[in-house]
């Protein structure tokens, strides 16, 4: 299947949070539009949980297993709402599981595309607050639109802070020994979007009921949780493109 | 995290500390596509799950952070500083310094690993 959406430059426009989501795919001739609720914090948080990330060790050898369909399948399944473009789903009981696994995964990966802006005009300075800068793309009416320079401001991470992130970051499940062990990961996109709501003091380039998202309860609130996990990484990465001339 | 897993854990970390210097060297003179081969030959079997070893490094990173700040530990951090301590101490009997560079060294060694210097014995 080849998946096409429809892409719109879309600077000026603010990200509208609470607008009803519904994300179009064509395959061919056809047409089919899911409409999904709102992705809740706690959709978010259940999904960064449900990925599989571990270490096994058997007989002495090391594999790693990553796997975050199954969580992505059942983020998608909680939200998707309605289907347009299978006729008359009235009478199905189970029309979410009925939808093809492929189309179901496509809106998933939709729902997930947000990013650091690649922007290159963006001159670092110092300041009280840290920004990060985001791109997303959001689907609204069936368009896929993009959106790019989303702003999250944030106060400096203390030294608290970051051992605070260390340490959820470490907590490792460990059974076993290293023959035959698992070693098992947490997610850090789930301690990302605690850390997110301690630290963020403002943003750019979202809306609410209209209006731009302002106040630190009300991002808090309204923020979505990829987007808060995304931002809020990106606090404590380290510098990787560094050079000493 | 189990009490003896870490100790091991902690163990194991300065050992391979020991011989990382040295491993670096050969790994430098290695084409790239046998580095990765040679390093796991290299380095000490490891005794415990890969992610002991996380949880060393963040021990080892906050025992960093100490030295310059005043951050709260939680129980488990506390622990496992303590059990870092007592296996540096324990590596650190088993491998005298040399008195010129200060690396550390078997304990049977006639001449510092690093600078070559005599070791009186």
């Amino acid at each position: 299947m080849k998946k096409k959406t429809e892409e719109v430059e879309n600077e000026k426009a603010m990200l509208p949070l609470d607008m009803p989501r519904s994300i179009t795919l064509k395959s061919g001739k056809h047409t089919f539009t899911y409409h999904l609720r709102r992705v809740t914090c706690a959709d978010w948080l259940s999904y960064f949980q449900g990925i599989v990330n571990q270490t096994l060790q058997v007989n002495g050898q090391r594999e790693q297993v990553f796997e975050s369909d199954s969580a992505l399948l059942e983020l998608v399944d909680s939200v998707l709402t309605d289907v347009e473009g299978y006729g008359d789903i009235g009478a199905m009981k189970e029309w979410r599981v009925a939808v093809p696994l492929k189309y179901r995964m496509a809106v998933g990966i939709a729902l997930l595309s947000v990013g650091v802006s690649k922007a290159k005009d963006i001159t670092p300075s110092l300041c009280d607050l840290v920004e990060v800068t985001l791109d997303a793309t959001w689907a609204v009416g069936g368009k896929t639109l993009f959106f790019s320079g989303l702003v999250h401001r944030f106060r400096q991470p203390s030294i608290a802070d970051l051992k605070r992130f260390n340490f959820e970051a470490s907590r490792v499940k460990v059974t076993g020994s290293a023959k035959d062990g698992i070693t098992v990961y947490p997610p850090h996109q789930a301690i990302a979007m605690k850390i997110y709501d301690d630290l963020i003091e403002s943003v750019d380039g979202y809306s609410v009921h209209g209006k731009p998202l302002e106040g630190v309860d009300e991002i808090k609130r309204e923020m979505d949780g990829a987007h808060k996990a995304k931002a809020a990484l990106e606090l404590f990465r380290g510098e990787e493109d560094v050079t000493i001339e | 995290m189990n009490a003896e897993l870490l100790r091991r854990a902690a163990a194991e970390y300065f050992n391979e500390g020991f011989v990382y210097a040295e491993i670096h060297r050969i790994l430098e003179n290695t084409p790239p596509e046998n580095r990765q081969a040679a390093r796991d030959s290299l380095l000490p079997p490891r005794s415990v799950p890969d992610g002991c070893f996380i949880w060393i490094g963040h021990l080892v990173w906050l025992e960093r952070v100490l030295e310059i700040a005043n951050v709260p530990l939680t129980a488990a951090e506390a622990e496992g500083l303590l059990v870092l301590q007592r296996e540096r101490n324990r590596f650190q009997a088993g491998h005298p310094p040399c008195p010129r560079c200060g690396m550390p060294n078997e304990p049977h060694a006639l001449n510092c690993r690093e600078c070559m210097a005599e070791i009186n014995r």
